[in-house]
């Protein structure tokens, strides 16, 4: 028996197992019996926002072009037999992967094969294959990917927030980058982007369904020794220092839209808080949001009522490595008149408090949510790491949220939803003609 | 737990379908009000469930609503329109975190079912009709909802294509009603469509979590009362299928970054019919997994889109066919699609393609037992085709598809229209449709 570390949720009844290996991969395991799917989830520490950052070995700063995180994710898929979706097609197994800002993923399901469908999945992930005709082919079919997001009104309204609110942090940049960028990239930096941080010391890996933790790791231990990596130092990003205050108040632009679209964000003080803090933080955020903007706070019923928002409303608290901003908007057919209400809602909430009753209400109402996500398999892992890359542990999250306060609560509410810290952002469908 | 459901009688085309299992954290509900997709009532069928979320006599607006489920522990309540081929279905829908897994025991699942039927059958009216502001807003939500498509240009491309393809046939229709009968839609006409639907709709009620059928069965009897009348046809009648035709192509310009071209083809098969596993097959050979023809010929090998897939709607015998291109790639695109059809149809693939496809398919059906909302999805297809297919007898039907059952479907798969939304072309400025 190899000895794991156990985590356990007492509300869920359910356990995660742990183990790092020497050379600094973390290994998770959620054993889910009576699900037909096993679920695997190989990321690494590597997003769209590690854009600046020193090698490991001759110290060098490197600069690399916007985008080559997402590309460097497409590329791995090319292997020297042929396709990888192929190999796990063989299988039976459905592969995929995804890029955000702060981390790259890797991930298959499967109902048979698992142990096979594993091995390929830990092969293509550490078998980087970049050449210039693969780097060629690439560029096509990203250019679409890119094109297609730009015909999406509410990416283009989201990238133009995050540009207003941010200076220099590179999550205003867009994850995938631009036609221009991408064709910067080459088969030397991808290499010199994947030994940076495809190192198993920047990487872990989560498994849940009916699986045996000990064949799991048996299989990682297996497939990682083989490879010879050297244990290695954390990698050393450069952030440039990023201001408090906002880039630009407001930003609007014309796009075929059917509606206007509002957004307007509020800036989180960055800082150097660990990662518990920031979750906290983000739980803290997350329950006043509900209070002040959830569907039965007044201020919801009241823009309903107005007709200045419909069910495609959002409300949400975005948390990454140096950034963290709560985004607020929806289709509207007058952002102007949206604006005004939302900050004298906000601004009479910051006078009078969220209430005790309303706090109790919606804690009540994200217990309840959060033990309907553990149903998805798909959650379970990526939530998971999300939250372990952050510093933070997904099963520690009802613990946190048990113990906000209303005055917490309120501290929180003053002074993070405040219009000094506020950008906006606005599409507006070209004027008709009479 | 056990494979199927357990379906128990509640009254006249009222049915109960329990699948208990303790594999989930929840207790799912779907209560469904089937319909034919007609041109004469779908606008107002459309809007019945969107007015009856609003409010009930106890819980009148929105917010009351809203606390209601916050206290219930953040119970998940939505209502929606299903539409599988030419039948409108009216949808509840309820998920609620299973006690045991909660700080206190509420009975969420009776609960749940309580409100349910007050929403289904105690909403907020008076004289005979719905509240106006309720029935003028939702009209409108739906109105907006049908032209916000257009913020998502690949399911926008999908919908015209059906649109054009149907334009004679119910399926042609907008599962949310027509733009311009929203906007008059009258609070006593709709309240006496709604009550009309009570009483002859086919009505099916499904229902998986730890629960034990014939206690739900009781709840059901207790919160579900409904004012039953003769129940009509629900429309799993054959759909309206046009004679064979020429390929119709329609091309519409907006002011877009990328062309989305869409291709629609009558399968001549369809759900209930025995040829159906085969026509899983021949979708997933042709565009339905990553290792399909569309993903490797237009994107891997040509560059030529991110996106190029194909989709099955078997209730109506339609296959769609979806890529995202350059504008001026439109040739290029279009015959290497043409190509890929072929070349299923004259037998030019694989043994290695016709396995792939059949572990994917299976892997799928397998799958989808994960998941509350498939399973009940799943059912709801059954239902509606008349036919219910248990998981077991389709993955050994798909054992047996044989290369020769996939092209026999494939003679019969025939084009029908082409839509193309592309960009002006250079010099032209004018606007509108």
């Amino acid at each position: 028996m190899m000895s794991w570390q156990t985590i356990y949720s007492e509300l869920l009844r359910e356990r995660v197992v742990y183990q790092r290996l020497d050379v600094g991969l973390e290994v998770f395991v959620m054993p889910r019996p009576g699900f037909h799917k096993r679920y695997a989830v190989f990321s690494t520490r590597y997003g769209s926002v590690d854009n600046r950052f020193r090698r490991p070995g001759s110290g060098d700063v490197m600069e690399v072009p916007d985008g080559i995180a997402h590309f460097l994710e497409h590329q791995l898929f090319e292997d020297e037999q042929g396709h990888v979706f192929n190999a796990f097609a063989a299988l039976g197994a459905s592969v995929n992967a995804y890029t955000s800002h702060s981390m790259t993923s890797y991930l298959f399901s499967t109902t048979d094969n698992f142990p096979a469908a594993f091995d390929r999945l830990l092969d293509f992930v550490q078998s980087p294959h970049f050449t210039p005709e693969g780097v060629k082919k690439e560029i096509g079919i990203i250019e679409q990917e890119i094109r297609m997001y730009e015909d999406q009104p509410r990416h283009r309204l989201v990238m133009n927030l995050l540009q207003a609110l941010y200076h220099v942090h590179p999550v205003r940049i867009d994850i995938a980058g631009t036609a221009d960028t991408i064709r910067q990239i080459d088969p030397e930096t991808l290499h010199a982007c994947y030994d940076t941080f495809y190192h198993p010391s920047n990487m872990a890996i989560f498994v849940v369904g009916d699986v045996d933790p000990d064949d799991v790791l048996a299989q990682v231990e297996t497939d990682i020794s083989g490879r010879g990596y050297a244990p290695r130092p954390p990698v050393e990003r450069l952030f440039a220092d990023e201001p408090d205050h906002v880039a630009a108040p407001r930003v609007e632009t014309v796009l075929p839209a059917a509606r206007p679209l509002y957004v307007i964000g509020f800036k989180d003080a960055p800082g150097g808080a660990t990662g518990q803090e920031r979750l906290r933080a983000e739980v803290v955020t997350s329950l006043v949001l509900s209070a002040a903007l959830g569907r039965s706070s007044r201020l919801y019923q009241e823009l309903y009522d107005a007709d200045l928002i419909d069910d495609g409303f959002s409300v949400r608290y975005q948390l990454g490595p140096g950034f963290g901003h709560t985004m607020i908007g929806g289709e509207t057919r007058d952002p102007d008149a949206l604006h005004d209400r939302l900050m004298a809602g906000l601004a009479r909430l910051a006078d009078d408090g969220i209430a005790e009753e309303d706090l109790v209400r919606v804690k009540r109402q994200s217990v309840g949510e959060f033990v309907q996500l553990f149903n998805s398999l798909e959650f379970i892992a990526n939530g998971f790491l999300y939250y372990h890359f952050l510093g933070g542990s997904l099963f520690s999250y009802l613990d946190q949220m048990n113990t906000v306060t209303l005055d917490e609560a309120n501290r929180r509410l003053r002074e993070h939803l405040r219009p000094d810290r506020a950008a906006v952002s606005i599409v507006r469908p070209p004027e008709r003609k009479a | 737990m056990r494979k199927t459901f357990e379906v128990i009688d509640i009254d006249r085309g009222f049915r109960l379908h329990v699948l208990p299992t303790d594999k989930f954290k929840t207790t799912s509900v779907r209560l469904i009000l089937r319909q034919p997709l007609r041109a004469d009532t779908y606008t107002l069928t459309a809007v019945v469930p969107f007015v009856l979320r609003r409010g009930t006599r106890r819980l009148p607006t929105s917010r009351d609503i809203a606390r209601h489920l916050e206290n219930l522990y953040g119970a998940e309540f939505g209502v929606d329109i299903t539409k599988l081929g030419e039948t409108q279905n009216i949808e509840l829908s309820l998920d609620v975190a299973h006690d045991r897994f909660l700080p206190e025991q509420l009975g969420l699942t009776e609960q749940g079912l309580a409100f349910l039927g007050q929403v289904l059958l105690d909403p907020s009216a008076e004289d005979g009709a719905f509240r106006k502001e309720y029935v003028a807003q939702e009209a409108e939500a739906l109105r907006r909802r049908i032209e916000s498509l257009i913020n998502n240009k690949p399911q926008y491309a999908l919908n015209r294509l059906r649109q054009e393809m149907c334009r004679h046939e119910p399926f042609g229709l907008h599962k949310y009603g027509d733009v311009d009968e929203l906007r008059g839609i009258a609070p006593a006409a709709l309240y006496a469509h709604y009550r009309h639907l009570l009483a002859t709709s086919p009505v099916e009620v499904l229902v998986v979590g730890p629960v034990e059928p014939q206690q739900v069965a009781a709840w059901v009897r207790q919160h579900l009362s409904l004012p039953r009348a003769d129940v009509g046809e629900a429309g799993a009648a054959v759909p309206v299928s046009p004679p064979p035709r020429e390929e119709r192509t329609v091309i519409e310009e907006l002011p877009v970054q990328q062309g989305v071209l869409a291709l629609g083809y009558r399968t001549g098969v369809r759900y209930p019919d025995d040829d159906y596993p085969a026509l899983l097959m021949y979708n997933g050979i042709l565009g339905g997994f990553p290792h399909s023809k569309l993903f490797v010929n237009v994107r891997e090998k040509a560059s030529l889109a991110y996106f190029a897939s194909s989709q099955l709607e078997a209730t109506k015998g339609v296959l769609t066919v979806v890529a995202g291109i350059a504008v001026d790639k439109y040739e290029k695109a279009s015959a290497i699609i043409r190509e890929q059809v072929e070349a299923v149809a004259a037998g030019a693939f694989s043994d290695e393609e016709l396995e792939h496809t059949r572990k994917g398919l299976i892997n799928g059906v397998l799958s989808a037992q994960d998941s509350p909302g498939r399973i009940m999805g799943g059912r709801l297809v059954g239902l509606v085709n008349g036919r219910i297919r248990r998981v077991q007898e389709v993955i050994d039907d798909l054992q047996r598809v044989t290369r020769e059952d996939v092209l026999k479907v494939a003679a019969g798969i025939r084009p029908d229209t082409v839509y193309f939304l592309r960009t002006p072309a250079s010099g032209s400025r004018e606007e509108g449709r």
